[in-house]
């Protein structure tokens, strides 16, 4: 009697086993990518306390599930051949504060010409050149010694990847504002030659636009006269039908989106913190979003040297963050 | 151990080798089922029928191929070959159609028999590559529209232009014998024939005028966008009557209004407005032939104006707004959720105090939402 019993647990052992390797292997996918891509020990620094106490350590870092507002920078860089993979300038940052118990969002585009110090390089320079000196740590300390903001956590995303996440996600809908033309688009993510040029003219409504062509609408710059500010609106408002997409994920999409963005997305955040994300932005308004782009006043064009550069004034810039991005 | 136990402890493997293999797919297939988060790829519209028979023929671009609805029944028309996608359709008092075959880099205007004979080619946009790589040379047509009588057409076109500067500015030219219908041979500077008028100077750097519609007067009704001065993108209504003086707007910037339709009668106007949102909404106006001043934002100005809009349709994704022949409602392009594919919609009695519930035209297909349909009576 006892023997067969004995017989019967491992019999049925064997079943939970065998359904525990194919529920593993069918989240292989994920796994893998969680283990590559997020939870990067990138040593953000410290964070620190708001205007005027850019030094003050602030000792824990909110946790995204958690009830408490968190900070993450979010980075895209151009990752074609043009560039060597560790030398990547950051084409779009975007601050985003996130206060999950009333559900509002601030995003924050600093444009990539800011001229501003360089936390791990000497002098002033482009902003975007921070993430190229020292990947994501440099890029976040630089934002925080700037903008006296806490950056809880950064997620940074490749070209590919974020063509790919937007197909994976079946696209988006976006109610392009105007047409946006340019004859001096780069067409570096397909072909031989990453210097040349192709035709893009993204046409005016609403509609569904897959990831290539979600990409040209929020990397189009030479037809708009707010040039990086134009782009990163647009950028905004793909982030936001992106967000309005993640209503309809569960888990089980995770393994193909996964697999999508392997080795173009790398996040200090563990895998469990980026699956608590999920269910926060399926619940988020678009009313309780607040967009902030560096405009002028905040900004102004001007040439340092033989660069066209944008000057912050921090007068205006430093009470407008910390209202948006209070500690 | 006997032969008979060791079968049975291979059986045994062999099922939980199964079972295992059937989690995984198991797994698959209730994502399939669970989530919605990937779009279903659109059917075919020749493979489905329509829920709701209309009357007239509505021609619709999906996919690169144009589509004619007529009844509860799809037909293909002309289908994207190596002259390009075609889409944009535009109605001739014949019965033929302008349609626009959009390739990478540059865009041509055909006209297209109803069953899909291509007559020939009107305008082509194809130049050759410069040695530095540079599609410069280059050009877009788009939004075609043709007078009533048949014998001037008007659209969105990419001239002049010069280095960044690319603005697609109204023009108008006169319809005649079309070139062969073969694919455009690249020239050097693809030109627009020298009958060929521009209308509107559009604001630099904003992408340009859109939209051209006919109004019975013989003044011209487009979308006109422009920047202002807190660096904010606004669509607008404009009407013109005549070549290079921009005319005055009918809508508000605030309004960010685009994609005018003009009813069969020339009385009303529907048109998309966002508000600076990403939802669009489908209102309706009066077309007032002297100046109303009714809407705030709005100057009076010599001309047309709009009278007292409502918002037809509110909270989704509305593009493109066609009348019917009869005036008695509109057609629209809307996804039914939020990331789903654009359906048709029938919007009855929309120049009326009382418009219906929207109803729901087609489920499964997924029609290019910046390509007007256009109905046809017949």
């Amino acid at each position: 009697m006892r023997r067969r019993i004995l017989l019967s647990l491992l019999i049925a052992g064997g079943f939970v086993l065998s359904g525990f390797a194919g529920t593993i292997a069918y989240f292989m996918p994920a796994i893998r990518t969680g283990l590559s891509s997020t939870g990067q020990a990138a040593g953000l620094p410290a964070p620190t306390a708001a205007v005027g106490a850019a030094t003050t350590s602030v000792t824990a870092r909110p946790q995204p599930g958690s009830n408490d507002p968190f900070t993450v920078l979010l980075l895209g860089s151009d990752n074609d051949a043009k560039f060597s993979g560790d030398h990547l300038l950051t084409q779009s940052m975007i601050l985003v504060r996130v206060e999950p118990a009333t559900k509002r969002v601030t995003l924050l585009s600093i444009p990539r010409d800011l001229y501003v110090p360089i936390d791990c390089a000497s002098g002033s320079q482009k902003i975007d050149t921070a993430y190229s000196y020292g990947g994501a740590r440099c890029a976040v300390s630089t934002v925080q010694t700037n903008f006296h903001v806490h950056i809880d956590h950064y997620v940074w995303i490749g070209l590919k990847g974020l063509v790919s996440l937007i197909d994976q996600l079946g696209g988006v809908d976006v109610v392009t504002t105007n047409p946006v033309l340019d004859d001096f688009y780069p067409a570096d993510l397909a072909g031989g030659n990453p210097f040349a040029y192709e035709r893009v003219a993204v046409l005016p409504g609403a509609q569904h636009l897959d990831g290539l062509h979600a990409m040209e609408y929020v990397r189009s710059r030479h037809g708009d006269l707010r040039e990086d500010f134009g782009r990163s609106e647009r950028q905004q408002q793909v982030l936001l039908a992106l967000r309005a997409k993640a209503r309809n994920l569960s888990v089980f999409d995770l393994p193909d989106i996964a697999g999508s963005l392997s080795g173009q997305l790398t996040t200090d955040m563990g895998i469990t913190q980026v699956g608590g994300l999920l269910p926060l932005a399926a619940g988020l308004d678009l009313k309780n979003v607040n967009r902030v782009l560096l405009l002028p006043p905040y900004t102004h064009g001007q040439i340092v040297g033989n660069q066209d550069v944008v000057v912050p004034d921090w007068n205006l810039i430093l009470p407008l963050v910390a209202q948006s991005f209070p500690s | 151990m006997s032969r008979r136990t060791l079968a049975g402890v291979a059986g045994i493997l062999a099922l939980m080798g199964i079972f295992g293999f059937a989690v995984y797919r198991g797994l698959g297939h209730f994502k399939r089922l669970s989530s919605s988060a990937a779009v279903a790829a659109p059917a075919r519209p020749a493979d489905t029928t329509a829920q709701l028979a209309l009357p007239g023929t509505i021609y619709l671009s999906q996919g690169g191929d144009l589509f004619a609805l007529h009844g509860t029944d799809f037909r293909a028309v002309v289908s994207a070959d190596p002259r390009g996608n075609w889409g944009q359709p535009a109605l001739l008092p014949d019965g033929n159609l302008l349609v626009i075959a959009r390739r990478d880099a540059s865009s041509d205007l055909y006209e297209v028999r109803p069953d899909g004979t291509v007559v020939g080619r009107l305008i082509s946009g194809a130049a050759t590559t410069l040695p530095d790589g540079s599609l410069e040379n280059n050009h877009w047509v788009f939004t075609p529209h043709a007078a009533a009588d048949g014998k001037t057409v008007w659209f969105s076109y990419d001239s002049p232009k010069s280095g960044f500067l690319v603005d697609l500015a109204i023009w108008s030219m006169p319809l005649t014998s079309p070139a062969p219908a073969t694919s455009a041979q690249p020239v050097a500077r693809p030109q627009l024939p020298v009958s060929a008028r521009r209308w509107t100077t559009p604001n630099d750097y904003t992408g340009g005028d859109t939209d051209p519609v006919l109004l019975p007067s013989g003044a011209l009704l487009y979308t006109k966008y422009s920047i202002d001065a807190k660096d904010k993108i606004h669509s607008q209504i404009w009407v013109t009557s005549s070549p290079r003086d921009d005319g005055h707007a009918l809508t508000a910037a605030a309004q960010d209004c685009s994609q005018p339709a003009l009813s069969p009668d020339g009385t009303h106007l529907a048109m998309v407005c966002t508000n600076g949102d990403q939802v669009s909404r489908l209102v309706e106006a009066p077309l007032l032939a002297a100046p109303a001043g009714s809407t705030p934002g709005v100057a009076p100005q010599a001309g047309p104006a709009l009278g007292a809009q409502r918002v037809l349709v509110d909270g989704t994704l509305v593009a493109q707004p066609v009348w019917s022949p009869a005036g008695d409602g509109l057609i629209y392009l809307a996804p039914a959720e939020t990331g789903a594919n654009f359906q048709l919609w029938w919007l009855a009695g929309a120049s009326t105090s009382g418009p219906r519930a929207p109803a729901q035209v087609t489920t499964s297909l997924g029609f290019d939402a910046t390509s007007r349909p256009v109905w046809s009576a017949g």
